[in-house]
């Protein structure tokens, strides 16, 4: 019966319904009619789910073929935070004028576009691929063309007083420090090496 | 006929709201034992000024005042502010009249689901607004449960998430329920909200002003430019207003005092409508009483989208296996039945003995014997319907 049962996990849309139960190992079948008598339905048994705009993970999910299976969590931006990423080519397009200048690009790049991933990244951090999107975006606006490389720019920008262009890893790195210390993080906390979560 | 369209999904605003209070008992009774709060002093000059000062360009209500106007000469806005809040107060001043119009949502689409609305009171009543919640918030977000992010320390969403994670990271097995209420703000009843004014003891002044935003508001709604004329609308707090949000976590309040008094419920982690409860995973009776939590308030405003997508009616046919639904001569009556959010539900709505059990479900239904359904019930045996289980749904 529980292998059946799960199939109705499958059936629905992801965005129907923001209702949803996460779950971090298999439930067992007299649990699973517990959830299906409560009202709630076993629909509602999510791997991962969206939680203020950010992900809920869990550990434990559904295949194709009704059984359990460990659930695989999104590293990359697009992954996390498709809506996001979309914003964030969608206002580098908006600054992609041959009349503004390298300054005012310079600006927009640091602060109306990298602003949208900041949510994301304080809490996730960001992956390299991520890291590479950001910085060859900022080459793509403020060059046209990949002449210089693309982790470069940001610093000969600055050193040469070009232009106050940020590097995105740095962006990132001060949200995700900010964001620490405004939850009262201890700052001796991130001088240890603490071992990685061993689910992620 | 855009704003009908609009409004089509909004029918609700428009009835009036009843006193459920023997409906809401169950919870309100969990919440009599709270601190009641301490004397709460009027804006003073200060709070004003502070509050005009702070005060962005955006857009002004149906009288076309913008802050600036008000920004001009504080020292002698702020007479006029304290006078308006006076009347308000008093209940001398007329009901509040605003510009409503709709934003669309992230998710972009055709239909009026797809659009949020917000209200854009005159400029003076929301300065009026702003000073009064600045103040009322101040002196009460240490009495709200702490549950509440957006009344803590550290107000930040990532806090709520942060705390859920840390729980399903751990190793024992634990469920995190994320509970999605259809437009609370709009529906959120006003009678809710004066029983817990009350209950806390709130100063007249906070319940009279309550009073005068959360009854007789009048939105008078933007369409294409053009000022449709003024609807009342009785349900729900305003899109647009700073003692809205105030108003709507001190809604909530009851409920994460009561979700957070079931047994075994280990965290509940709320950020304004968004609410997740996390329990232990080898046991989900909690999420039962979650559940009960949830339809007690349902005429108080709170109420969960469920997706449902069964459906069920007895007939006087042969079982049968899978089948496209429009084949069967009784599709008909299978579509005017309600649609259930588990296959339990729907079999429960509809079984009778000696007469075969039919099951819809995303167009294709199966007929099941009196036997097969109670063990379905039951509990015992779902295989009969896996073929409905496993098909996607819209």
């Amino acid at each position: 019966m529980v292998l059946i049962i799960h199939q109705s996990v499958h059936c629905c849309h992801w965005n129907v319904n923001k209702t949803a139960l996460v779950i971090n190992s298999p439930l067992q079948s007299w649990v699973l009619r517990q959830l299906d008598k409560s009202g709630f339905g076993a629909h509602c048994i999510q791997g991962v789910t969206t939680s203020l705009g950010l992900l809920l993970l869990g550990r434990a999910q559904l295949d194709e073929h009704d059984l359990w299976k460990i659930t695989t969590h999104p590293t990359t931006l697009k992954q996390i935070n498709p809506k996001a990423a979309e914003k964030f080519i969608h206002r580098l397009r908006l600054f992609r004028q041959p009349v503004l200048s390298v300054v005012a690009k310079s600006i927009a790049f640091n602060t109306f576009s990298q602003s949208v991933v900041l949510y994301t990244t304080s809490y996730f951090g960001a992956a390299t691929e991520d890291l590479q999107m950001l910085r060859a975006a900022s080459v793509e606006l403020l060059l046209g063309r990949s002449w210089i490389r693309h982790d470069l720019l940001a610093y000969v920008f600055r050193w040469s007083k070009i232009a106050p262009l940020l590097d995105p890893g740095l962006s990132i790195l001060v949200s995700a420090l900010g964001l620490f210390l405004r939850k009262r993080g201890n700052i001796h906390e991130l001088y240890s090496e603490h071992p990685p979560p061993s689910n992620r | 006929m855009l704003d009908e369209a609009m409004l089509d999904t909004r029918m609700f605003w428009f009835e009036e709201p009843s006193d459920q209070f023997q409906d809401w008992l169950p919870v309100l009774n969990e919440y009599r034992t709270t601190t009641p709060w301490p004397t709460i002093e009027l804006p003073q000059k200060r709070d004003f000024l502070h509050t005009l000062l702070g005060t962005k360009d955006s857009a002004p209500g149906p009288d076309g005042i913008p802050y600036a106007a008000w920004r001009l000469s504080p020292e002698d806005s702020y007479p006029v502010l304290e006078h308006l809040m006076i009347k308000m107060i008093a209940g001398t001043r007329a009901a509040p009249v605003q510009v409503g119009v709709w934003i669309p949502k992230a998710k972009l689409g055709p239909t009026a689901d797809f659009f949020r609305p917000l209200g854009m009171p005159n400029t003076c009543d929301r300065l009026v607004d702003g000073t009064s919640a600045a103040v009322v918030m101040k002196a009460t977000s240490a009495y709200m449960h702490p549950s509440q992010v957006v009344m803590n320390c550290f107000k930040e969403p990532q806090h709520a998430v942060n705390a859920i994670q840390a729980l399903l990271d751990s190793c024992t097995p634990m469920a995190a329920l994320l509970v999605d209420l259809s437009k609370a703000f709009e529906r959120v009843n006003p009678y809710w909200i004066l029983h817990i004014l009350r209950m806390r003891r709130a100063p007249s002044w906070v319940c009279n002003y309550a009073k005068y935003i959360l009854f007789g508001r009048l939105i008078r709604h933007k369409v294409q430019g053009r000022l449709l004329p003024p609807r009342a609308v009785h349900v729900g707090v305003d899109m647009g207003r700073s003692f809205s949000v105030f108003l709507f976590c001190l809604a909530m309040d009851p409920i994460y005092h009561y979700l957070n008094r079931i047994p075994r419920v280990v965290s509940v982690q709320g950020y304004i409508d968004d609410n997740t409860i996390a329990g232990p995973g080898n046991d989900l009776e909690w999420i039962d009483r979650v559940q009960t939590c949830y339809k007690c308030c349902r005429t108080a405003g709170f109420q969960i989208d469920s997706h449902s997508c069964w459906q069920a009616v007895s007939a006087d046919c042969r079982p049968f296996p899978l089948q496209l639904f429009t084949l069967r001569q009784e599709s008909e009556t299978v579509t005017c039945q309600p649609r259930h959010p588990t296959a339990r539900a729907a079999i429960i709505s509809a079984i009778l003995p000696q007469k075969t059990l039919i099951l819809a479900r995303a167009h294709k239904c199966i007929g099941l014997t009196p036997r097969e359904a109670s063990r379905i019930l039951n509990g015992a045996d779902y295989s009969p319907i896996s073929p409905l289980l496993s098909l996607e749904c819209e």
